[in-house]
């Protein structure tokens, strides 16, 4: 995982992070580099200081501080020399570098008229390293499928953060775009049409308009777009037959989500909550379940065995399935969507019907 | 003869510098260049003296 | 028939000599508006064309007359020869090692180096506006150096020439 974002880093960082240990190395996955502040390394889910010798303790004391002037010399490599050309990135407070990985950034902010404009003097890095699982939705894309329209159902994923939402998302858009629908039937079905706003870089990971990852062949990505927006055009010029975006929250992304159900493309969107009931605390999402905008919704939970979900179709009881690895959660209360929903979302679903 | 060509152009070439360092602002250094011009030409003149001054000796004591 | 020959080549090199100093008071004020030309593009680059710096940099010094043109190159690839060698140390490598075939002084190395302290490393505004200082230094150090070369170009001249005359004055 080093070797990946090495080329970013300045050389006496990089040979720091060499001492580290092995297991350090290959699960690395954030390096928050603060100025004048001890290195804080996290992998495999966990987060130490590192020392100049390359050991990780829990304690900050003794522990490497990166200096002004390495600061200085990592955001020369991060912009290529070139801050001033990174006006949109700094305002939004992140800059995606090639491979797809993400650096935030933090420090002392300009304003114009009340709004940031962008940042001044960086203080803080946080180098997010990002990781393609092909493969992590095949076990959920099958039980996703519309077999009457040999597409996906429009679904909302519901997770609380850094529950690999994206990874999953990422690897739904590849294998629909790809045709892979995992059933046996679906061997002879051709790929769909995708269409994903990526508001924040992270599912595509584009680099001046192209993916990093591999989002499949008959996919366009809108790279840092807002999501209403986004969609809309999307719909409007590249017509695709699904549509992904990454946190759904706000009503004019409800709104757009409505008009593409509306045009009969499906949807799959992700949104931050624990679970259905807690989604269903927030007005937008409620609405939208309720108006049966979505006819699966999916919960997901990383344990220490894998990350498991459980789908929950219209009507149908709960099932409870994991990814390879981990063992089957206990019995947990049945999840029903309401029963006026229920005929509601069979009735969308011939609807769609070409 | 020629040394006395010699010692005119001397003087007309110490001239001009002189002028043209003048012109340019830089006058210590024009009355420089006219001081060492000036020393050159006197141990010239010296020079040719004291032949002089040989020559009459040998002729006026000859006889 | 030595003697003449002797003469003719004393007058020559004299007069050369003058000449070649007189050229240096004109090359530059020359330099300083070709720089002043480079730096405006380099002006344009960044703040219109939000082209990366070594890119950026490349293009400029294609669009300009050696010596600065070398310069700007070698400013440019020092960052992708030497790992770990920072932006602000390769321009000043660049400018050190490029400045004797130039024929401009220490006042404007002197803003060339504090401009390479600042390029890259902030906004678009902050580097318009060094870019603009470093502009007018340069334009205040051309107004002078044409001064000079009003002066002191012609006076050169001159003194090459007499010098050699009077050489050949004592020397015959």
């Amino acid at each position: 995982m080093l070797s990946r974002i090495a080329h970013l880093l300045p050389l006496e960082l990089k040979a720091l992070l060499e001492r580290m240990p092995e297991n350090a190395r290959e699960g690395l996955e954030e390096i928050r580099i603060r100025e004048g502040r001890p290195l804080e390394i996290g992998y495999l889910g966990q987060s130490r200081f590192a020392s100049p010798d390359g050991s990780l303790r829990e304690s900050a004391d003794g522990a490497y501080k990166p200096s002004g002037d390495l600061c200085r010399k990592l955001l020369e490599k991060l912009t290529n020399y070139s801050l001033y050309a990174m006006e949109e990135e700094l305002r939004r407070g992140y800059i995606t570098v090639t491979g797809g990985h993400r650096v935030g950034l933090a420090g002392r902010t300009i304003l114009d008229g009340g709004s940031v404009r962008g940042i001044r003097d960086i203080g803080a890095f946080n180098i997010r390293i990002a990781r393609e699982v092909v493969g992590s939705s095949s076990l959920l894309v099958p039980k996703l499928v519309d077999r009457q329209r040999q597409t996906l159902h429009s679904t909302l994923i519901l997770a609380p953060p850094q529950q690999g939402k994206t990874t999953l998302v990422r690897d739904m858009a590849r294998s629909v775009s790809y045709g892979l629908w995992g059933l046996p039937e679906g061997a002879k079905w051709r790929g769909r049409k995708v269409g994903i706003v990526d508001e924040r870089s992270e599912i595509a990971a584009c680099v001046r308009g192209v993916p990093t990852f591999d989002v499949g062949p008959r996919t366009d990505v809108m790279d840092a777009c807002p999501k209403a927006e986004g969609m809309m055009m999307l719909l409007r010029s590249m017509s695709p037959e699904l549509l992904i975006a990454d946190e759904i929250g706000r009503a004019e992304d409800g709104e757009a989500i409505r008009e593409a159900s509306h045009a009969g493309v499906s949807v799959i969107a992700t949104a931050h909550a624990y679970d259905l009931q807690d989604a269903r605390g927030r007005p937008v999402l409620r609405s939208l379940i309720d108006d049966g905008a979505f006819e699966c919704v999916v919960e997901l939970k990383r344990t220490p065995s894998g990350i498991m979900h459980r789908v929950v179709k219209g009507g149908a009881a709960s099932t409870v399935h994991s990814l390879p690895g981990a063992a089957r959660e206990p019995a947990s209360p049945v999840w029903r969507l309401p029963a006026p929903e229920q005929a509601a979302a069979l009735v969308r679903m011939r609807d769609d019907d070409p | 003869m020629s040394a006395i060509f010699q010692i005119a152009g001397i003087g007309i070439i110490i001239a001009m510098i002189h002028s043209v360092l003048k012109q340019m602002g830089k006058e210590d250094m024009a009355h420089w260049v006219t001081v060492i011009g000036f020393v050159v030409v006197l141990f010239m003149v010296v020079r040719l003296l004291s032949e002089l001054f040989q020559e009459i000796k040998t002729i006026f004591l000859f006889q | 028939m030595i003697k003449l020959l002797g003469v003719v080549l004393i007058l020559f090199a004299g007069t050369m000599l003058g000449f070649q100093q007189a050229a240096k008071y004109a090359e530059r004020p020359r330099q300083l508006r070709q720089l002043a030309h480079a730096l405006q593009r380099l002006e344009t680059e960044i703040g219109y064309g939000h082209t990366p710096l070594p890119e950026a940099l490349k293009r400029t010094a294609a669009a300009s007359p050696e010596p600065i043109s070398s310069m700007l190159l070698s400013a440019a690839s020092g960052v992708e020869r030497e790992e770990g060698l920072g932006f602000q140390e390769s321009w000043k490598q660049a400018v050190l090692r490029h400045w004797s075939e130039t024929s401009m002084r220490g006042s404007e190395q002197a803003a060339l180096l504090r401009l390479g302290s600042t390029l890259g490393i902030s906004d678009k505004e902050d580097q318009m506006k060094h870019l603009r200082l470093a502009l007018l230094q340069l334009k205040a150090e051309e107004d002078a150096a044409r001064d000079d070369q009003g002066r002191y170009e012609k006076m050169w001249k001159s003194l090459g020439i007499l010098i050699a005359v009077l050489i050949v004055i004592l020397m015959v």
